[in-house]
């Protein structure tokens, strides 16, 4: 083997350096995006995690559910997010039991067994960019949509966890659409053709083999739906969760408030007594969003596993 | 000829604007191995995918002229393409197993038409489809292994041997052995000359060498176009048109 020209030599270091520069922009980009993220995270730790030790009504130092247990209050020192976590709950699990099924549904409908040819498919395209869009419009203007539909129009109560629910499972319900279709597009059509070509009908090919395959997708699209309706306040604003309200809620017709909000609504005032209850509130929300997530990538995992047999 | 299995009149296919198969006129002899070669593109797997009608699934696919299988309009409306499918089955250039066991793999297709009474008859049913698709005295012993778990020449033979399971008077093979060794080719390609005794097999093939092995008959299709089609002999030693000399020849333009 002949050696390298001069020439070739001098090339090939400019590449090496390029690449060595890419790396070091690469590295100090993520850096930058890691330490905002820690310094947030390290703020609300400091600032929030006293409230989850007895200070003032106990003995320091000890261990005060407080803060998960006691309902909201005017006294910052007792005020406590069991009304929010509870409104959260209820209002996500009727959020999703709607969302879900209908999007589900939807999106196989809409990838599989929607008419392809003539004006059926000019359709579906329109429909494609309607639900791309949905997805994109800004949260706030799903609580107007609430707001107007659902009790100046229906007579719903306002800020009734009812009301709610159905403003997050409109909310969500594109988002798991569109996750949906994502999960179902990347199982292989041969599968389909596969079962197709010994005689299967398009429903028994689309549930018996294509499903199966896409089902991890279509979990995790859906959980972190959950995820996204966990994290929303500003439709429920607009419904009018911005009341004091300090007992949890019984039925779906209650008053009540969530998370997102309840912290909202202790930030807003501003007094650092207030500011610290919020940050508590946010560590146990982020702890909420880390089990769903976790959730998903250990369903993820489950579900591949089975299907590579 | 005999009276041909299939025949084809005028057929044009578009996929929107694409005009993928032009006024095809075309035969094809029942108990024999017709192969479809030509450049990427030509049409062969569109005209192959037209006789079990798997063109119905691609978005924007049209479809004129008549195709008779047996004299029968297989377009006609009073025609089930799911039906047609158990007549014609058809094996795809990856071997794609169901995620199931090899018995079930062979099974699933009888099972849906309700085609066997009990287990006894389905045990007979797999070992038959088995044995004819030369893959038995391989998987005989672990036949609840699950089907992907086979190696990519055997996973061929296994979805052919699916393909088997619903009694089917045609297979349609679509380049089933690009992705086979040559050991593995070779296997398969004797086994189409068994099972040409008992079926129409209809191939389309990339390599003209196999066309001239396997083939009673072969079409040469350009540009969506039927080129020529002539008994496999004559069109490989002395082709009519200049553009199949070319082709065969490997002269491109």
């Amino acid at each position: 083997m002949s050696d390298l020209s001069q020439k070739q030599r001098g090339q090939l270091k400019r590449r090496y350096r390029r690449e060595w520069r890419f790396r070091l922009y690469a590295r100090l980009a993520m850096i930058a995006a890691i330490a905002m993220l820690l310094w947030l995270i390290a703020t609300i730790l400091s600032l929030g995690l006293p409230s989850f030790f007895a200070s003032e009504t106990g003995a320091e130092g000890l261990v005060d559910g407080s803060i998960l247990t006691n309902a909201d209050s005017a006294d910052p020192a007792r005020a406590g997010t069991r009304t929010a976590w509870m409104g959260s709950a209820l209002m996500v699990f009727l959020a999703a039991l709607l969302a879900i099924p209908c999007g589900v549904i939807s999106a196989i409908y809409l990838q599989e067994f929607a008419p392809r040819s003539g004006l059926s498919r000019r359709v579906s395209v329109v429909l494609d960019v309607l639900i791309n869009n949905l997805a994109a419009v800004p949260a706030i203007v799903y609580g107007l949509l609430g707001l107007a539909i659902f009790i100046n129009g229906f007579g719903l109560a306002r800020s009734a966890v009812l009301t709610g629910g159905l403003v997050l499972a409109l909310r969500i319900f594109p988002t798991i659409i569109i996750g949906c279709r994502g999960a179902l597009s990347a199982v292989p059509n041969s599968i389909v053709d596969g079962a197709l070509s010994v005689g299967a009908s398009r429903m028994q090919a689309v549930f018996g083999h294509k499903l199966p395959l896409a089902a991890p997708g279509m979990a995790t699209a859906s959980l972190l739906a959950i995820a996204q309706a966990l994290g929303e306040a500003a439709p429920l604003l607009l419904i009018g969760m911005v009341a004091y309200i300090s007992q949890p809620p019984d039925s779906f017709s209650d008053p009540a408030t969530s998370l997102p909000v309840q912290i909202f609504m202790w930030a807003e005032g501003g007094l650092p007594t207030w500011t610290n209850r919020a940050a508590a509130a946010v560590i146990i929300l982020l702890l909420l969003l880390l089990l769903l997530n976790g959730f998903v990538v250990w369903i993820r995992s489950r579900l591949s596993k089975r299907r590579s047999l | 000829m005999k009276t041909p299995k299939f025949q084809c009149r005028q057929v044009n296919v578009h996929y929107d604007d694409l005009h993928a198969l032009r006024d095809i006129d075309i035969d094809i002899a029942d108990q024999s191995v017709t192969a479809l070669i030509g450049p990427s593109g030509c049409g062969k797997s569109s005209l192959l995918r037209l006789f079990n009608r798997m063109n119905d699934t691609v978005p924007g696919a049209r479809v004129s002229g008549q195709i008779r299988m047996d004299g029968t309009d297989i377009y006609a409306d009073q025609i089930d393409p799911v039906w047609l499918r158990t007549r014609v089955g058809m094996v795809f250039q990856k071997p794609v197993p169901f995620p199931k066991s090899i018995y079930d793999n062979i099974a699933y297709g009888p099972r849906l038409h309700g085609m066997t009474g009990n287990r006894a008859e389905m045990d007979a049913l797999v070992e038959r489809c088995l044995r004819r698709a030369g893959l038995w005295d391989e998987v005989k012993d672990r036949l609840s292994a699950p089907g992907p778990s086979l190696s990519v020449g055997q996973q061929q033979r296994l979805v052919l041997a699916r393909a088997l399971a619903v009694d089917p008077e045609v297979i349609l093979m679509d380049e089933p052995a690009s992705s086979l060794d040559p050991i593995a080719t070779a296997r398969l390609e004797a086994l189409i000359e068994e099972l040409k005794a008992r079926y129409c097999i209809i191939i389309v093939t990339h390599s003209m060498a196999q066309a001239a092995r396997i083939s009673d008959r072969t079409a040469f299709l350009q540009s969506g176009s039927l080129i020529e089609y002539a008994d496999t002999d004559a069109l490989f030693t002395n082709p009519e048109d200049p553009r199949t000399q070319d082709y065969i020849t490997g002269r491109f333009r």
